[in-house]
């Protein structure tokens, strides 16, 4: 018997079946191409998505059926953000925006000015900011108001209902939207009046029900298990937000292990049996994804996206090779990597990367060194904040494709001054496995089974005073280049190149 | 036929220049001599190894233009500043000589300080390693019998000359960057040698530039039997005067290595040196990290391409370069490694690409060079800025350089070694005086001063946050 986690990423989908154990059967990959129509929109084929998704499963189950674990239940992870108008089949009309999908900073500004950030934040949990998915309904074209529109779906029930299920959402993808109420678990009335305004057409659009990760939204129909190669009626249980399932895929717990996942932004995931108060004002996230357990996501808008420009500044094909590179040493040289405005713990959009004290005897292999420190200067002063307001991080495990390089998790371990222990596997799909089986009763959800891990990075003990006061150093750069930043023009996130 | 003889005595190899009577030019380079880093922070160089390498250089040049017995030849030398040459009563070099590059000499820096509290005002500058007296104090505290064979203390171009004329003497621009010449009398400063107790036997008298340094009697060169010299003047001055700053407020800029403002004052102020004219003074504000930070970028970024090819495409990042800005302060300038404003990328966004790096390098260099030029209050000249050195072939720095000034620039091909062949020139009366040597007829570009304004605003943000980076400010 198996379960199987869909992984819908950015750059990608990812389908893995896991055994009755949690342990991985088999992996097939894809990637996903966005697109740039225009300037700032960047979007992504939601058919094509849910034919990837389609043919990567029917691959999976195929070899996990071969082995005799017969496939019993489907759950998907998904980026957060993403969204799409579909008929009444279910079908999309139109391409969807994707997080760094500019299109919705008007409706993100009136938003701002009509209800305050401080508001929609106590409200949603979720920042104010133009990536979540009401701004960019706002912005729709006609395709994205009824009668055209029957309804709004993010990636992941735009693919589970077209396999059977019923139109529903879990709380972190709904919370992603931001119109979610995550105090009451339920659509915010007031968010859909607010937004309303602008788009008088969106509160007569729905969106899916809403309900909490591992509970079955229904089964797999006839038509669909043909193409997915899985027996009728396996079970579509509703998965979680990426960040939410990496968590939980990685064996994340209230109080004694958080995630960090090391991707195109890095995040820190923590658990708490309510929800944190002291976080307002920052732009971390916070969202229920059970009764009494919430998770609060801190990032850096540009963590894997700085990291990358640097690989590409320097033309080197290799980004493992040139990363590993790096200085034993740390160098006398900030990096910070706010290229895409800064981190959450600031939540200052105005934020820009800067590269200090540089030196005529400064090597590539330095300024390598630096990039990395700064995902974990970052991650130092994040983990510094939770502590400040009283929420425990405990043990940091690293998830993502850069979590299995030693050598620059160790940068960041003594960057950061947190020990990082990687967690092997995918962990995202492995966390959406998990809650496949939670919905048919396989897994107990306080008490899933165990992901593989690797050795921790330590902090060097050699060089814990010079990063602590590197950490302050850091902190006192972005203060005193703020106002300078500021002056500029902003340039968001969805002008990045692709990366 | 009449020529002048010019010889530029650089830090890495010499470059001799002819010029006949019609004022053309003819040049040419000596392979590199070597500097010896004996210990972290040295610099050194056998004053032998200049000798010969002048000899041949001025033979191939010679020989160039047919130049035989029968011509009349002016030899003007100059060369490196600041270096320190001891010669001992036999003509010899007592030791190798100190460059200017030299950093050891800071313990005797702050001696001369704590004795001479008022040594900036008379001599223009505070005391530096690289300048001539720390370095023979240093020579005088470690090595006192170097110093006890010691006859005469030359600079590189004085000791060149004495090769060809046995004649000891120096001019005022050379004395005037030792660290011991009054900056107003222009005479060694008897308040600066009895305070350090330094034997004034032991300096060559100082003399104008353009007075006779003696015929040439020691060379085996069938040319220079009946060559005469002129005293010549020290290489940043050759320079100068190659770029016709004979005027106050004319000013120049050099995009090497190192960038340097060079401006004429009518009066001796702060960070000034002797020019080569009586009643003017030069100053020389430099950027140690000039063309050096475009180097620097290029081996970080692209290691082994061409700095053409690396810098080609900054031409199609905008003015302004996407609000980037770069602080070139790659050395630590102002103190110690992090005691002023660090080196620093700013402002960047995941848009940047490399060609607005590079861009914003030449920007940052010309940003910096405008706050040098208004913080030491240099005046700015009306009509056209002269740009010279290697960066000066790079047509795009040139117009951001013309815009950050607000100022027309035109580029000349003429060096220091025509610097100095101008002073022989003056000096055997060609022309009567500095201001009828012919004047510079390379175009005046104005193409830089299309970007004025967008420049000027980011050269605002530039002085602001250097100011906000500069820890003591």
């Amino acid at each position: 018997m198996s379960t199987v986690g869909v992984d819908l990423g950015t750059s990608g989908v990812r389908a893995v079946a896991y055994d009755d154990q949690g342990e991985q059967i088999v992996t097939a990959a894809e990637k996903t191409s966005l697109k740039r129509p225009r300037a700032g929109w960047v979007v992504v084929d939601a058919e094509a998505v849910l034919r990837s998704a389609e043919s990567l499963v029917a691959a999976v189950a195929a070899e996990a059926a071969s082995r005799g674990d017969q496939v019993r239940a489907i759950a998907l992870s998904s980026q957060g953000e993403a969204v799409v108008p579909v008929d009444r089949h279910g079908r999309a009309l139109s391409l969807a925006p994707v997080s760094m999908d500019a299109r919705g900073e008007p409706a993100s500004r009136a938003m701002s000015k009509r209800f305050g950030a401080e508001r929609v934040h106590q409200i949603t949990g979720q920042p104010l900011n133009p990536m979540f998915s009401v701004y960019k309904i706002a912005a729709g074209d006609d395709l994205w108001r009824p009668p055209a529109a029957s309804a709004y779906r993010a990636l992941s029930d735009f693919v589970t209902t077209r396999w059977g299920a019923a139109p529903a959402i879990d709380w972190t993808l709904a919370a992603r939207t931001g119109l979610f109420d995550v105090d009451a678990a339920a659509w915010s009335a007031e968010m859909m009046a607010a937004a309303g305004v602008d788009a008088p057409w969106l509160p007569e659009v729905p969106f899916s029900e809403v309900v909490p990760c591992g509970t079955p939204i229904g089964t797999v129909s006839d038509e669909a298990a043909e193409r997915l190669g899985v027996p009728v009626r396996t079970a579509l249980v509703a998965g979680a937000h990426d960040q939410a399932a990496s968590f939980l895929g990685a064996g994340g717990r209230a109080g004694s292990v958080s995630t960090f996942a090391l991707g195109s932004s890095d995040c820190l995931t923590v658990e708490t049996t309510q929800r944190p108060a002291g976080i307002a004002g920052t732009g971390f996230a916070t969202y229920p994804w059970r009764p009494e357990r919430w998770l609060t996501l801190a990032g850096t808008a540009a963590g894997g996206w700085t990291l990358d420009w640097y690989v590409a500044l320097t033309g080197v094909a290799d980004a493992h090779a040139l990363l590993s590179e790096s200085s034993p040493e740390p160098p006398p040289v900030i990096v910070l990597p706010y290229l895409a405005g800064s981190g959450t713990l600031d939540n200052d959009p105005t934020g820009r990367g800067a590269v200090i004290g540089l030196t005529l005897d400064l090597s590539r292999a330095q300024l390598t060194r630096a990039f990395l420190e700064a995902a974990g200067y970052e991650l130092g002063s994040i983990v510094a904040a939770f502590t400040a307001t009283g929420v425990p991080v405990g043990q940091v495990r690293a998830v993502g494709a850069g979590a299995t390089n030693p050598i620059t998790l160790g940068i960041r371990a003594s960057a950061a001054g947190v020990p990082l222990t990687p967690a092997l596997g995918n962990a995202s799909a492995r966390g959406a496995a998990l809650l496949a089986g939670v919905g048919v009763g396989l897994f107990d959800v306080d008490d899933l089974p165990s992901i593989s891990l690797g050795a921790t990075a330590h902090p060097d003990r050699n060089t814990v005073d010079w990063y602590s006061q590197q950490r302050q150093t850091y902190r006192d750069l972005y203060r005193v280049l703020k106002p300078f930043n500021q002056r500029f023009e902003v340039r968001h996130p969805a002008e990045t190149p692709p990366t | 036929m009449d020529l002048l003889l010019g010889v530029d005595l650089g830090t890495t190899a010499c470059k001799v220049t002819v010029v006949a009577s019609d004022l053309a030019a003819s040049s040419i380079s000596s392979p590199p001599y070597p500097i010896s880093t004996p210990h972290r922070d040295w610099a050194e160089q056998d004053p032998r190894a200049w000798g010969e390498a002048v000899d041949t250089t001025v033979q191939y040049a010679l020989d160039s233009v047919g130049a035989g017995p029968r011509d009349h030849v002016t030899l003007a030398i100059t060369g490196q500043m600041h270096s320190l040459v001891l010669m001992d009563g036999d003509g010899n070099p007592s030791r190798p000589a100190i460059l200017w590059a030299d950093r050891r000499a800071t313990a005797e820096c702050t001696m001369i300080e704590n004795r001479v509290p008022n040594v900036a005002a008379i001599t223009g500058n505070p005391p530096l390693p690289a300048f001539t007296l720390p370095q023979l104090l240093w020579v005088r505290r470690h090595e006192p019998d170097i110093l006890s064979r010691t006859s005469n203390v030359l600079l590189p171009k004085d000791y060149l000359r004495w090769r060809y004329t046995g004649r000891v003497v120096t001019d005022w621009t050379d004395a005037s960057g030792t660290g011991m010449l009054d900056s107003a009398t222009r005479e060694w400063s008897t308040a600066i040698l009895s305070a350090l107790e330094i034997d004034p036997g032991l300096l060559p008298p100082v003399a104008d530039p353009i007075a006779d340094g003696g015929a040439v009697e020691r060379s085996a060169n069938p040319a220079l039997q009946t060559a005469r010299t002129a005293v010549g003047v020290g290489d940043q001055f050759a320079e100068a005067l190659s770029a016709g700053l004979t005027h106050a407020g004319d000013m120049a800029i050099i995009l090497g290595t190192s960038a340097v403002v060079l401006g004429v004052s009518d009066h001796p102020v702060p960070g000034s040196f002797c020019h080569a004219q009586p009643d003017l003074w030069l100053r020389l504000d430099s950027l140690h990290a000039g063309g050096k930070s475009l180097q620097w970028l290029r081996d970080i970024v692209a290691p082994g391409e061409s700095l053409a090819s690396f810098t080609s495409g900054a031409m199609s990042a905008p003015p302004g370069a996407r609000d980037l800005l770069f602080l070139p302060f790659l050395m630590g300038e102002r103190g110690a490694r992090g005691g002023g404003a660090p080196g620093a990328f700013l402002g960047l966004t995941s848009e940047h690409g490399r060609d607005d790096l590079v861009r914003a390098v030449l920007e940052g260099v010309a940003f910096e060079l405008r706050r040098l030029q208004q913080q030491r209050g240099t005046p700015l000249p009306t009509d056209v800025l002269t740009l010279k050195g290697g960066g000066a072939q790079n047509e795009l720095w040139c117009q951001i350089v013309s815009g950050v000034f607000g100022i027309p620039y035109r580029t000349t091909h003429r060096d220091a070694a025509y610097g100095a062949a101008m002073t022989a020139g003056v000096s055997q009366g060609w022309w009567p005086s500095w201001q009828s040597v012919p004047a510079l007829k390379d175009p005046i570009n104005e193409s830089g001063l299309a970007d004025v304004a967008i420049l000027n605003d980011r050269y605002e943000r530039y002085r602001e946050v250097v100011d906000a980076l500069t820890p003591d400010s």
